[in-house]
């Protein structure tokens, strides 16, 4: 079902996924204009290939792991769209992991191909030497990050339950969440302190983490702390989400028939 | 101008009878704005000068842009947001019947007043630092000549982000129209100066995404040059015209969904 909505309007799927790229065009232009005008082949700790790198890999990384269902739950609970789950055997919560693979599977297929020209670009282009461990590391990671995205949002959502028009509040955290998991600039930028404290949040390894596994600045060490840190997280997001649910169900009041 | 004066009162009326949405819609705003404050801190922090343009310059340039993004937020994106759904629904129609023209009713019905705030404080104060760390002398002309950019750029922020949103007359489905026109904006993040000069030339006079914020930063910097100046006037006139006849097209084609 999932995949199908997703097709429905092909036009529209095109242009979603266009709109990724735009991002990803502005930091370029950005970093080279910065690079070429400085005297420094260092800026905030990156060379000018590892910036250009981790400004597409980190565009198509939150192209990847973005979510967009909790507008949807939002209406499901506002418009009581979300009865006929209650009193079907079916969790919610599986309906919706369900329509969201089904949904990004279109999406990952061209990003997949965008990423792996975009890898070779670096590769030829930037003299960036990627090596495919790096690659099949990256993978997992991801995949990881999209699980963690998808229960932040879901655990979010539930705030539905008490707000009438929530709109404003998820583009604020989606807001927030891109500036703090590095969608927009490395973490770095923020300096050592702030990178310190959002080591222990979740959201470093949404986007930071995975990007920069790709460029080669992560150690082994560091690849494998992270692992556990988002493992850690998904656990602990999936006991919010269910506590959240658990609350939100309880105010949860469908009128009429 | 009764009219409009009659949808502004509306509107506010409208935003205080939901205070909790009222507090979100201004949440979403605050955290918007430290995502663009944040690419001032960023090139602040590098103490470069970027293809000619120092930090405080392009000060000038982001603050303009956030100045241009309260005016769009506030007079056009909820306008420009609902149209699909008039179409999709048919709700179209009852603007149809009103004596007013269909466009302005469409296009100019609300008027937000909570998410413009944040934008204009920030944007005045960036401005006003700018000026004052590069010696620009605020004067009566100074200011009436940067309200006319203002007004211009206004004026052509309406027609080039209305005409994508007239396709949903025929494409229905419009989310990926939504997410391309919010990407387009972003391109006003930086000064036009990073892009190469042929994305500058298109950006300026096919589609003048860099009208909107580059001339009236340019005009207080002082390197505006002739052209840009005769294109100020020419840009508004020329790229209303052209979403006008692209709307009455539009409408023509319009079959009501409802019954």
């Amino acid at each position: 079902m999932g995949l199908q909505s997703e097709m429905e309007y092909r036009a529209d799927f095109i242009m979603s996924v266009l709109s990724g790229g735009f991002i990803i065009l502005i930091q370029c232009f950005l970093w080279t204009a910065i690079f070429r005008s400085s005297d420094n082949t260092i800026i905030y700790g990156y060379t000018y290939p590892e910036m250009l790198c981790y400004s597409i890999i980190a565009g198509l990384v939150v192209k990847i792991t973005a979510t967009g269902f909790e507008r949807e739950i939002a209406e499901d609970i506002k418009n009581g769209g979300l009865s006929k789950f209650i009193v079907q055997p079916m969790s919610y919560f599986y309906y919706r992991i369900c329509c969201f693979c089904g949904r990004k599977l279109p999406q990952i297929l061209v990003l997949f191909a965008v990423s792996v020209a975009a890898l070779l670009l670096c590769n030829a282009r930037l003299g960036l030497d990627i090596e495919l461990s790096r690659v099949l590391l990256f993978l997992p990671f991801v995949t990881l990050a999209t699980i963690l995205n998808f229960l932040i949002y879901y655990s979010i959502s539930s705030l539905a339950f008490v707000m009438t028009e929530v709109w404003g509040l998820f583009a604020a955290v989606g807001q927030g969440i891109l500036i703090l998991s590095g969608g927009i600039f490395p973490l770095d930028i923020f300096g050592d302190k702030i990178l310190t404290i959002l080591s222990i949040l979740p959201f470093k390894y949404l986007v930071f983490y995975p990007a920069n596994i790709i460029n080669g600045r992560l150690t082994m060490q560091e690849i494998l702390f992270g692992a556990l840190v988002q493992c850690a997280w998904i656990i602990v997001m999936i006991c919010i989400s269910g506590i959240s649910w658990r609350w939100g169900m309880k105010k949860y009041v469908a009128v009429g028939g | 101008m009764k009219v409009y004066g009659m949808f502004l009162k509306s509107s506010l009326m409208g935003y205080m009878e939901y205070r909790a949405n009222l507090y979100a819609a201004l949440t979403m705003e605050l955290v918007y704005l430290c995502s663009k404050l944040l690419y001032v801190a960023a090139i602040y922090n590098t103490g470069i000068d970027i293809n000619g343009l120092s930090p405080d310059q392009i000060m000038l340039f982001i603050g303009t842009y956030i100045i241009m993004t309260a005016i769009y937020t506030g007079l056009f994106i909820e306008n420009f947001y609902k149209l699909p759904e008039h179409i999709r629904n048919g709700s179209l129609d009852i603007y149809i019947t009103k004596p007013l023209s269909l466009q302005f009713m469409a296009t100019m019905r609300h008027i937000n007043f909570v998410l413009p705030v944040p934008n204009l404080i920030a944007g005045v104060i960036l401005i006003a630092t700018a000026c004052s760390r590069l010696h620009i002398e605020i004067t009566f002309l100074t200011v009436l000549g940067y309200m006319a950019f203002l007004v211009s750029s206004t004026c052509v922020t309406y027609a080039i982000f209305l005409i994508p949103q007239i396709l949903t007359f025929w494409t229905v489905k419009s989310y990926g129209i939504f997410e391309i026109m919010d990407r387009c904006w972003d391109f006003n993040n930086m000064p036009m100066n990073i892009y190469t000069k042929w994305i500058q030339r298109i950006g300026v006079f096919i589609i003048p995404v860099f009208f909107i914020t580059n001339l009236p930063a340019k005009f207080l910097i002082g390197n505006l040059s002739e052209i840009y100046i005769i294109w100020t006037f020419v840009a508004p006139i020329l790229f209303l015209t052209a979403a006008r006849l692209f709307w009455k097209f539009a409408v023509r084609s319009y079959v009501s969904a409802s019954s």
